[in-house]
């Protein structure tokens, strides 16, 4: 049971190992499905700071729904996804393409070749921040 | 109890290191002891538990939505994974700060009526000699290897 008490000791196991063999291409898949999909939700909710608590009272439903639909580990039909793009108010579409990465702020810098000063260089920033 | 917390190669990731618990002469932690004991019973959800697991650890990190913590004595940091009303099996685990879990055991829901379970217990106990070894510095997190590092070593004579 020593160690070199510079960390944990890396393990590999036989019976995770074999376990994961037997995942299915088709098990894979809809794990992968239930985490996507939950993390879209989970996505917008955030970026409208909106609690699960909000979301089920849109929804009039029991906030611990919510919290199982965002573990990740909920297979969701159409007609709750549909439920759910109503009560956030985005197309269904949106909770199947991927994320838009987030623009903090738009910038336009100009570089020019030749004999630069070096007090020159500047940036300006665009005027619609989004 | 004299045991060790080692890093499980097969879930840790760039997104979060998963640990198990393997006790003083045994050859298999706790997260394998669980799965053996339930696997041939709830062999889909056992499947499920490890691609989660790795999930976690490789591409979402330890997000507060994965798990349910209203779980153990108050400010324990156990909390569980998988527990929900149309799963059968719950997973123990200890958050240590946030990117680093370690899971224990776990047993069918509903647990046992009229008491904590057993792996709940352990893996709070557990979760106290970690607090202790993080307060005196044994045991800290590293940025640059995204794990924990110092002595994981545990003896109980070490306690004070």
């Amino acid at each position: 049971m020593e160690n070199n008490h510079q960390g944990a000791r890396k393990y590999s196991s036989k019976i995770i190992a074999d376990v994961m063999a037997s995942i299915t291409p088709l098990e894979s898949l809809q794990v992968e499905t239930r985490f996507v999909l939950a993390g879209r939700i989970a996505g917008i909710m955030d970026s409208r700071h909106m609690s699960n608590k909000e979301l089920a009272a849109r929804m009039g439903k029991n906030p611990s729904e919510i919290s199982r639909w965002l573990s990740g580990t909920h297979n969701f039909t159409i007609d709750t996804l549909s439920e759910i793009a109503i009560a956030l108010e985005v197309p269904v579409a949106t909770f199947f393409s991927p994320a838009q990465p987030r623009v903090v702020r738009d910038v336009r810098l100009t570089v020019r070749s030749g004999n630069i000063p070096a007090d020159s260089i500047s940036f300006s920033p665009v005027t619609n921040i989004r | 109890m004299n045991y060790e917390i080692i890093e499980m190669q097969q879930f840790s990731g760039k997104r979060a290191g998963i640990y198990s618990v393997m006790i003083a002469d045994d050859n298999l932690t706790l997260f394998e002891h669980f799965v053996k004991a339930h696997v041939r019973d709830h062999a889909m959800e056992i499947r499920s538990i490890t691609q989660y697991l790795s999930y976690i650890g490789n591409r979402y990190g330890m997000q507060n939505r994965f798990f349910k913590v209203d779980r153990g004595m108050p400010r324990d940091g156990v909390c569980v994974l998988f527990d929900h009303p149309e799963k059968k099996l719950r997973l123990y685990c200890y958050r240590v700060g946030t990117a680093a879990l370690i899971v224990g055991g776990g047993m069918p829901r509903p647990g046992r009526r009229g008491g904590e379970g057993v792996p709940e217990k352990m893996l709070a106990r557990i979760s106290q000699d970690i607090r202790r070894k993080i307060r005196t510095g044994d045991i800290y997190w590293s940025a640059q290897e995204a794990r924990l590092q110092g002595n994981l070593v545990f003896r109980a004579e070490e306690k004070g």
